[in-house]
């Protein structure tokens, strides 16, 4: 973890209150897909962490949704704005041994889930990705996992893109994923909590997201209570778990 | 430049402090810890505790209120575990979170052998915890006893993180210092209610919470002014203080050492930027001794 001044390259409006910012940082080592930068805003005392959702060598791509006043502050940033950032943070995800994987986006989840893609195509792992959002609107980086993904499946809960219903219902229908090794998910709880019930055979990795406080580990803010009754740091611990492992 | 502070018998090598809850164990960010005159942990009660359910934390721009509810190892896993695990040159204090008076007498008797544990901080302050704690700290009658058990019991360092919630803590400072602490926090988090409007409940998912973060400073200097006139054993400072005036600034209102907290969660090597601090402005005013500053506020 360092602390690191990056410079905003772009910021483009992706869907409705869905903002890809596209970041400089020199001297960055090696991120692991799921790991997270903590962003420093002017109207919020704690940072507020956002996923690798991309990079190209010293350029890196975060999508940051409006859910609030750190947010918003984000969204409005212009291209050239200095940036203070924490990272990379979390361990990230376990890489899988063998494919075909199947990642499973719920709206903004589609982030992190797109440098996963990235580094399971350059692993040369195949990949599928279902991607689902409420709106036709808020389906994004759909092009971006076409140009990586074996598969792209899209579903929307209105029926205006791809299949018509809620991710959960559409996964048991799709054939073909009988041979996929394993799932990486990324969404709202109650994706999380509906992938449980489906109860699959194979493992489910669920890329968590957290109110976060420090992100180091450090004050114990971010919870997600395991199996055992013990909470785990979302941060440390995380933000990639078992989904067997955690108590929804 | 002379940083040392020295409280009685113990030398600090600068005057800040890794405030209890913001710095985990002990066992990360080792590099921040060495360069810092104290640490004191995470709250350790009696039986290992698993804390409150999320969320636990919320913020605006100048503060954060946490409802962490005391997660903690307990005092067998922290004694086998991490004790043995802690590598650091600063003095390190344990802050002990009693429930009732005989956890404190179960706590240090657990640690006061421990050559590593420097000294310890009693918790008679967490808000985010339903019985005991806070409650003890409400008192004078109650820290009395708290404290003279203590001091019973060790020869080792005691400090007592006192609350200015629901009592004088002027009174509770007295009491604390009549029964033989070698100093007094003050103070621990104010007690604070988010409410999530949409659902007409509270937003935290302990209740209620603890408010720290800038905005507690000018209540807390005035605190930390009026206990340091009370009494005469060592004030250590606890609230927002987040750069290197801000310690100048409770240094002069009376503290001895000024506790860096929330701040640790904006970056952890935020008391290295504070020290930096600190010693710039010294060297500007041209002080040679940075005790030289402590209680020297003027006019007032």
């Amino acid at each position: 973890m360092k602390k690191y001044q990056a410079t905003l390259l772009e910021n483009r409006l992706l869907g409705p209150e869905i903002y890809s910012l596209w970041v400089k940082i020199t001297d960055l080592g090696e991120v692991k897909p799921g790991q997270f930068f903590e962003f420093a805003t002017d109207t919020r005392f704690l940072r507020r962490a956002f996923s690798l959702s991309d990079r190209d060598g010293d350029r890196l791509r975060f999508v940051v949704k409006v859910v609030g006043s750190g947010t918003r502050w984000l969204a409005g940033l212009s291209a050239g704005s200095k940036l203070d950032l924490l990272g990379p943070l979390g361990e990230g995800t376990r890489m899988p041994s063998s494919g075909p994987v199947m990642l499973l986006a719920g709206g903004v989840g589609a982030a992190p889930l797109l440098y996963l893609a990235r580094k399971l195509n350059e692993q040369r792992v195949e990949v599928d990705a279902l991607l689902a959002a409420g709106t036709k609107e808020e389906l994004i980086l759909a092009e971006e996992f076409g140009s990586l993904c074996r598969e792209v499946i899209l579903a929307t809960d209105d029926g205006s893109c791809g299949h018509k219903g809620y991710l959960t219902d559409i996964l048991p229908t799709l054939p073909g994923t009988k041979d996929i090794q394993s799932f990486y998910a990324c969404g709202p709880e109650a994706m999380f909590v509906a992938l449980k019930r489906l109860n699959f055979r194979k493992p489910v990795y669920a890329f968590l997201e957290s109110r976060m406080g420090c992100g180091t580990g450090l004050c114990m803010g971010c919870a997600v209570r395991g199996r055992d009754g013990r909470y785990r740091r979302v941060c440390t611990d995380g933000p990639v778990f078992d989904l067997e492992e955690i108590e929804l | 430049m002379n940083l040392e502070v020295f409280l009685g018998k113990s030398r600090f090598r600068n005057p800040l402090v890794l405030a209890s809850g913001t710095f985990g164990y002990g066992l990360t960010y080792t590099d921040v810890i060495d360069r810092v005159g104290a640490f004191v942990t995470k709250g350790i009660t009696v039986q290992e505790r698993v804390g409150n359910p999320p969320p636990r934390i919320w913020d605006t721009k100048e503060t954060v209120v946490n409802s962490v509810g005391l997660e903690n190892v307990g005092l067998k896993r922290f004694k086998e575990e991490i004790l043995p695990e802690i590598d650091i040159s600063t003095p390190l204090y344990v802050n002990l979170a009693g429930v009732t008076i005989d956890d404190f007498r179960i706590l240090i008797e657990g640690l006061r052998d421990e050559e590593k544990v420097e000294g310890f901080e009693l918790n008679l302050s967490c808000p985010n915890v339903k019985e005991g704690g806070a409650a003890l700290g409400q008192s004078a009658d109650r820290v009395r006893k708290v404290a003279s058990l203590a001091r019973s019991l060790t020869t080792k360092s005691i400090w007592v993180k006192l609350t200015s919630n629901f009592c004088d803590v002027r009174e509770t400072a007295a009491a604390a210092a009549d029964a033989g602490a070698d100093a007094v926090v003050i103070v621990n988090t104010l007690n604070a209610l988010i409410i999530d409007l949409a659902n007409r409940k509270p937003f935290l998912g302990g209740g209620s919470g603890g408010l720290s973060g800038p905005a507690i400073k000018p209540h807390v200097l005035y605190m930390v002014h009026q206990v340091s006139k009370q009494v005469d054993i060592p004030v250590i400072a606890s609230g927002g203080a987040g750069c290197g005036t801000d310690v100048v600034e409770y240094l002069l209102a009376g503290a001895s050492l000024v506790q860096i907290g929330s701040i640790n969660l904006v970056d952890p090597q935020a008391s290295l930027r504070i020290l930096k601090g600190l010693e710039g402005w010294l060297k500007r005013e041209g002080i040679v001794c940075v005790s030289e500053l402590i209680g020297r506020l003027e006019g007032i």
